[in-house]
């Protein structure tokens, strides 16, 4: 920021000194003051119109900072001018050396010292000159504002500062073809002259050099002003060179002509001399005001329109514009700035209906992609039509289904996939959707594209232009094929049913028939079951009638037998009085006879309850050992009497769970069989009872007469004998084997004998021992 | 002193044969021939044992026994039932319930006769 500040405080600096160097040359022109024209008394003049090009090129430099610098509009619209005048000066000059042509300006001002003598008198030198076109096109090219305006100020400036350079070295080594001074075609460059030169040139690198320069991009045209100021500056300044040349030829024709004294011609020459300057002044001037009048009346609001359009367009419509004039541009400004009011209102309205729109069109874009996504997503089959049946578009499923693609079938006709036998129907209702603008339902056969047929429900819906008009057809096609195929099934179904139904109606009839006679068979039964009932009913009367008359009769004979066997008793016991041996026998006969009857009573009883399972066991735990002690106690006499041994061999104190008097029973029936058979005299009883195989064994085995192996199955048979003739001697009913097995087999035992004719039989009964807790 | 039994029973032979059987053998003996004769007799008089025949038309031996177990008066009589039907072990002793001491089945040997009556005057 220093730098930069410092940097435009030197090129003010700098142009300030040019200005006031040119000033004072100039004023010592006026009044003819020799020291302010060269530095000192016989050194080289600086030319008057040096001195006016320095004033003017130190103004350039001032304004061209200053637009380089800030930009500013007033340094644009200013700097025209000096470089005007400094190019029509030195322009002048330099093209009337260059062809040697006199014009005047160069005479204006002679007061040449006359220790410098030139061949050009007035004229400056060629350096100079240059150096001044230089400066003219520097400033040009700053209000051009060009791309390369960097390099083209730095080699301008680069090169004022060399010209100058040259012409101090020139004076310091003394040779005059540096400082110009070239025999009948230059006059010298003063000193003075090149350090202005070193300075200025060294300005205008300085500005190219400035790293801060805002490249203004709209700006690139000299204005309208600047146009304004070179017009009249190109037309006033030659007429006044050319006022000034005429006025210095007639003059000098004068004095030829011997008309104007010595005097008057130094007094007209002062004359024109005056006249120039004073014109020269007033168009400087003139421009000048002229300049600044433009400046605030129209290129100042043009360039402020031009900067609020600038934003305008760039989008900014709140850039507002003041103008203060009332002319045309004032009226342009406010009406522009209406128009700007106008364009934002419009423009607001834009953005709210553009925002609208854009709802709108998201709003359809989703409507259209949900119509989408149910066209091309559904399993049924859509198609589009226009008027004349022409598809224009389709969903896949319709394609696929079809077996084509879809750019196969959009622009082909419906009836193109129609099936041949539902042409007619297709058309019919092609008709009626034209007409009517809709059909449902119709059944359609299509066509695949490989030639298979299936059937299917069409139904289309209309769609219309925005003026109403029918355009075409959304068309649903649903394919029926498995409802159709079921519908076949059906009606077959249904034929066959029908005619199983009078086959049915056939076979119920016949059934009837059957069903009656089996009503009537039924009948029978019936009635037969009743009767058969009523025959059981008596059946079990006559069966409780039985058991009335079973114990009645056990009873009834048993009670006979008391007094019997009780008085026959008493009789052999002599309790009623003394009998012979005689009678006694016969006493004894009654007796016997009377305990086997009543024996046979209590076997009939207890055979006839076995085998209608109604005998009673009562169960308790008794050692095998008693049980057979008790039987060999009751059979003790008898064994004796007959002079058989009677043993127990071995008994087992085991218990067993069962009816001991009904086990007694069975004991005692087998022992009394085996004293029945055993020889008398050496017969021998053996009764055993042993545990095996989870059973109690008890056997009794006799050396009685045995029993033939033929015999053995018979053997436990109710009634049987083994010999008839036996029966007379050994006594019994031949019950006591079968009331003993259904006794065993009552317990879960097993009876069975082993028996050897002539060597005895052993008789075994097994009674399982139940596993106790 | 001679006990007294009282034996009860429809069938007079066996009475007179039971009579003959217990005087015989030292006991003095009273017979009644039917359920509402013996009631009587059991009410006004104390025997040592009764002898009651259970199959009694009328008055059965059953009925007897329900009869005098219900009366503190008659309980003093201790009764031996007398039968011909043959009762399994389990419906002796529900007559025992009932109040009966033993039970005999007919036909019946003397020995055995003198062997209960024994056994149950013996423990009193």
């Amino acid at each position: 920021m220093n730098n930069k500040q410092a940097g435009d405080n030197l090129i003010k600096i700098l142009s300030i000194i040019v200005i006031a160097v040119g000033a004072v040359v100039t004023i010592g022109w006026i009044y003819d003051i020799d020291i302010l024209k060269q530095i000192s008394p016989g050194w080289v003049t600086m030319k008057l119109s040096t001195a006016l090009s320095f004033l003017s090129s130190g103004f350039i430099l001032y304004l061209m900072n200053d637009l380089r610098k800030r930009n500013s509009e007033l340094a644009r619209l200013l700097l025209p001018s000096p470089t005007m005048f400094v190019l029509f000066f030195m322009g002048i000059l330099l093209v009337s050396s260059l062809i040697d042509i006199r014009t005047g300006i160069e005479d204006l001002f002679i007061r040449e010292n006359e220790a410098v003598q030139s061949v050009t008198p007035g004229r400056p030198s060629i350096g100079t000159m240059l150096s001044f076109i230089l400066i003219v096109i520097a400033s040009l090219a700053s209000l051009r504002n060009a791309a390369t305006l960097n390099k083209q100020l730095s080699v301008i400036g680069l090169t004022i500062v060399v010209i100058g350079v040259l012409a101090i070295v020139g004076y310091t080594v003394n040779l005059p073809m540096l400082y110009y001074a070239v025999e009948g075609w230059s006059t010298a460059m003063a000193l003075h002259t090149a350090f202005m030169f070193v300075l200025l040139g060294a300005g205008i690198t300085s500005l190219a050099r400035s790293k801060d320069i805002e490249e203004i991009a709209h700006v690139k045209h000299i204005t309208i002003r600047s146009k304004l100021v070179i017009i009249i500056l190109t037309s006033i300044l030659p007429l006044a060179v050319l006022t000034g040349a005429l006025n210095y030829a007639y003059v000098e024709q004068q004095i030829t002509q011997g008309l104007a004294t010595e005097g008057a011609e130094t007094s007209s020459i002062d004359h024109i001399k005056y006249m120039t300057i004073t014109s020269i002044v007033t168009v400087v001037t003139l421009t000048t005001l002229l300049s600044l009048f433009f400046a605030k009346s129209i290129s100042i609001p043009i360039l402020k329109l031009r900067d609020t359009s600038n934003e305008i367009a760039k989008g900014n419509l709140d850039a507002h514009m003041q103008v203060a004039t009332n002319d045309e541009i004032g009226q342009l400004a406010t009406q522009f700035d209406m128009m700007r009011q106008n364009i934002k209102r419009s423009n607001e309205i834009l953005v709210a209906r553009t925002m609208a729109l854009e709802k709108a069109n998201q709003l359809h874009s989703a409507a259209e992609q949900k119509f989408r996504n149910l066209y091309e997503g559904s399993a049924d089959l859509y198609r589009t039509i226009n008027v004349d049946g022409i598809i224009l578009d389709c969903n896949t499923s319709y394609a696929e289904h079809l077996g084509y693609s879809k750019q196969e079938l959009i622009g082909t006709s419906i009836f193109d996939t129609t099936a041949k036998e539902s042409l007619d129907a297709m058309q019919e209702s092609f008709e009626t959707w034209k007409r009517t603008g809709h059909v449902t339902n119709r059944e359609i056969w299509l066509k695949r594209k490989d030639g298979t047929t299936f059937p299917a429900l069409i139904s289309a819906t209309s769609l219309f232009d925005e003026h109403g008009k029918l355009v075409g057809s959304n068309t649903v096609i649903k394919d029926i094929s498995e409802i159709y195929s079921i519908r076949k099934e059906l009606e077959n179904a249904n034929r066959e049913l029908k005619h199983n139904e009078q086959e049915l109606k056939e076979l119920l009839r016949s059934f009837e028939l059957q069903n009656m006679s089996l009503d009537k068979a039924n009948l029978e039964l019936k009635r037969k079951e009743e009767e058969l009932e009523k025959a059981n009913e008596e059946l079990m009367k006559i069966d409780k009638l039985k058991d009335e008359f079973t114990s009645m009769v056990a009873h009834e004979l048993k009670t006979p037998l008391v007094p019997i066997r009780g008085y026959c008793e008493l009789f052999l016991d002599g309790t009623i009085g003394h009998l012979s041996a005689q009678e006694k026998e016969k006493i004894q006969i009654i007796y016997n006879n009377a305990l086997r009857l009543s024996e046979l009573i209590s076997d009939f009883l207890d055979i006839q309850q076995l085998e209608l399972g109604r005998m009673k066991f009562e169960k308790c735990e008794t050692s095998a050992r008693d049980l057979i002690d008790n039987c060999i106690k009751g059979f003790k006499c008898i064994a004796e009497e007959k002079h058989i041994k009677l043993q127990v061999v071995s008994g087992s104190d085991l218990k067993l769970n069962c009816d001991p008097n009904r086990l007694l029973q069975v004991l005692n029936n087998l022992v009394s069989n085996a004293i029945k058979f055993a020889p008398e005299k050496e017969g021998k009883i053996e009764v055993c009872a042993r545990r095996q195989n989870g059973s109690m064994l008890f056997s009794i085995k006799d050396n009685g007469i045995g029993i033939p192996k033929e015999k053995k199955q018979n053997l436990f048979r109710k009634f049987y004998q083994i010999d008839s003739s036996l029966s007379r001697k050994a006594s019994g009913a031949g019950l006591g084997l079968a009331i003993s097995k259904e006794i065993v087999e009552a317990h879960k035992g097993k009876i069975w004998v082993e028996s050897e004719e002539g060597k005895g039989s052993t008789f075994y009964f097994s009674i399982p021992v139940e596993v106790r807790n | 002193m001679k006990r007294r039994i009282f034996v009860v029973d429809d069938n007079r032979d066996i009475t007179d044969l039971m009579k003959l059987m217990l005087e015989s053998s030292g006991y003095s003996c009273v017979t009644a021939n039917s359920g509402s004769d013996a009631l009587k007799l059991m009410r006004s008089n104390t025997f040592d044992l009764v002898l009651l025949d259970l199959a009694m038309p009328e008055v059965t031996g059953a009925d007897i026994l329900d009869m005098v177990k219900d009366s503190a008066a008659d309980n003093r009589n201790r009764i031996v039932l007398f039968t011909a039907s043959s009762l399994t072990e389990s419906e002796i002793e529900k007559f025992k319930k009932r109040g009966a001491l033993d039970c005999i089945r007919k036909p019946i040997t003397k020995a055995k006769l003198l062997e209960t009556l024994s056994k149950c005057l013996g423990s009193n």
